[in-house]
């Protein structure tokens, strides 16, 4: 079986049978046969998220500036280009030069595709371009949901070694710019305001590097309205920002809208921050019941195991098929705001960052098997029994 | 916030209290309010059955009846209705019942200024209509049983 997923793209009824049965021979899949490839980069960067090989015919010139934007959007995912060199036979090392992996002469020799299929899929049939999505939310304003994104955003890039992205998926005024005192060129708002035009080496221009293996993507920090941008648009930005990092972790002000949910529920990992206070607890339990079978990791902040009656197992029992971790309260953490700067850089001998470590080390661990399968007895279940549909 | 009025149930045994309350939420820019008070247990549950509210300020200590037991009952009705629970003694153990419970906030009478109580209105109304945006969309795309 090949392991890739293949999307043809611009392959017309010429070209598209010897391709087709080479691929099937090889049990490969074709996911999805794009006309062109601007369909392929509006389209796939939206449904799709795991990675693939593209079969794409190059017939002209201008075919190839197309591919220059497709390797660009899809940055790790293999793209063998079929060219007809009776066109133009300079196509092949330009091909090259706009990303192509492979390319092959048109007509399409099979014995010539097959073997190109193999070289791709020894070369690239292990890998895993999509980040780890983990989307970090307060429960109610105030809890410090940005501080914990932030530092633990730094705690994995430190302890994965690989590179970790934080996204605010903030529309109107951020605050990410401010606590690691940056000044991005390009916020979220620009970038979803001509989201037709983002690739991935605009994307990685819109990235503002904040230590090594951690660079962030901002909100906007100087705008006084609020952009205006649909969720699909949104999420489309944070599945392209995917292909450029190994973990991507939202920092998702809890404004409990539309976009609030969809970045909770695409996420492979929820964490819902609180503080030991009833309106946290309630938004935590409402937050639960909001994202369906989803559980979250809930993450105490600031906590005070002398609050009696507010400890970790009370709070517990409160939200009972969530696991919790606690961060202590440390003054220092404000500092490191104010300062610009995450904790470990600011006050590298500070309590809570074993808190911190131990987060991103719970979020790097599987999901538990059963959490899908968990029954949903909050307030849904109770709402539906108030209006009587269940 | 919306512009419409907001239709409140003040659950509070104190005329003192109620007049402050009151003062605070009519002072308040952003919305308007109707208020209606109730002193008793039994009597705000009557009055939440009568009308249609989307407010609910509750004292935690009621001479007649238990607010903790008034709010429970009203919960039972509502489970989204934004509900800020008041109490002269703010402790832990009072949170974890108000918790229980269901309520969407907890204020000390001590430290209830304006400036509090007007946040925390905003906060848990902008919460509730959210979620019951959100239920709504939950429940829509929720296949309805068959006609049998």
């Amino acid at each position: 079986m090949y392991s890739l997923k293949i999307n043809i793209i611009g392959c017309d009824d010429r070209v598209l049978p010897p391709v087709a049965r080479e691929i099937l021979h090889r049990w490969a899949i074709i996911d999805v046969d794009y006309p062109s490839m601007a369909a392929a980069i509006q389209q796939a960067l939206v449904t799709e998220s795991e990675p693939r090989l593209f079969v794409v015919n190059i017939d002209s010139a201008d075919a190839v500036q197309e591919l220059k934007r497709l390797s660009g959007s899809f940055a790790g995912c293999p793209i063998v280009a079929i060219v007809d060199t009776a066109i133009d036979s300079t196509l092949v090392v330009r091909c090259m030069r706009a990303g192509a992996t492979q390319v092959i002469q048109s007509p399409v020799d099979p014995e010539d595709l097959g073997e190109t299929l193999n070289c791709i899929k020894a070369q690239h049939g292990r890998i895993s371009t999509l980040a780890r999505l983990v989307a970090v939310s307060g429960a109610v304003g105030g809890c410090g949901g940005s501080m914990i994104a932030i530092n633990m955003t730094d705690a994995l890039a430190r302890l994965q070694r690989a590179p970790c992205i934080l996204m605010e998926l903030a529309l109107r005024k951020g605050v990410l710019a401010n606590h690691l005192d940056i000044t991005p060129r390009y916020s979220i708002a620009d970038l979803v305001a001509d989201i037709q035009r983002v690739d991935s080496f605009i994307l990685r221009g819109a990235l503002t590097e904040v230590a090594e293996n951690f660079s962030a993507l901002a909100g906007p920090y100087q705008a006084i309205e609020s952009v205006t941008a649909d969720t699909d648009t949104v999420m489309r930005l944070v599945t392209l920002t995917r292909h450029l990092a190994s973990w991507l972790v939202l920092d998702v002000p809890c404004t409990y809208d539309e976009l609030f949910f969809r970045a909770l529920t695409t996420a492979d990992q929820i964490v819902v921050v609180v503080d030991q206070t009833v309106a946290a607890i309630r938004g935590a339990q409402m937050v639960c019941d909001g994202i369906g079978q989803r559980q979250p990791l809930i993450v105490i902040n600031r906590y005070n195991p002398k609050i009696e009656g507010l400890t970790v197992d009370r709070i517990q029992r409160f939200l009972p098929t969530c696991q919790i971790c606690t961060v202590e309260y440390d003054t220092k953490v404000i500092d490191s705001m104010n300062h610009g700067q995450a904790l470990r850089l600011h006050a590298p001998h500070s309590p809570i960052l074993p808190d911190i470590d131990h987060l991103a080390t719970v979020i790097d661990s599987p999901v538990p098997a059963d959490q899908t399968n968990r029954k949903q007895s909050g307030l849904l279940d109770r709402i539906a029994r108030v209006f009587s549909l269940s | 916030m919306t512009s419409d009025v907001i239709r409140v149930l003040h659950i509070e045994d104190d005329r003192i209290q109620q007049g402050i309350v009151s003062l605070h939420l009519l002072a308040m820019k952003e919305c308007h309010f109707d208020i209606e008070h109730a002193a008793k247990e039994d009597e705000a549950v009557d009055a939440w059955l009568r009308g249609s509210f989307d407010l609910v300020i509750l004292d935690h200590q009621l001479a007649e009846g238990n607010g903790v037991s008034c709010l429970r009952r009203i919960r039972q009705f509502d489970p989204v209705v934004p509900i800020i629970a008041v109490s002269g003694m703010a402790t832990p153990e009072v949170a974890v019942e108000l918790i229980e419970a269901g309520a969407d906030d907890y204020l000390s009478k001590q430290n209830m200024t304006g400036n509090v109580l007007s946040q925390s209105v905003l906060n848990v109304m902008t919460r509730a209509n959210s979620f019951r945006n959100r239920y709504s969309a939950l429940r829509s795309t929720t296949p309805t049983r068959a006609a049998t």
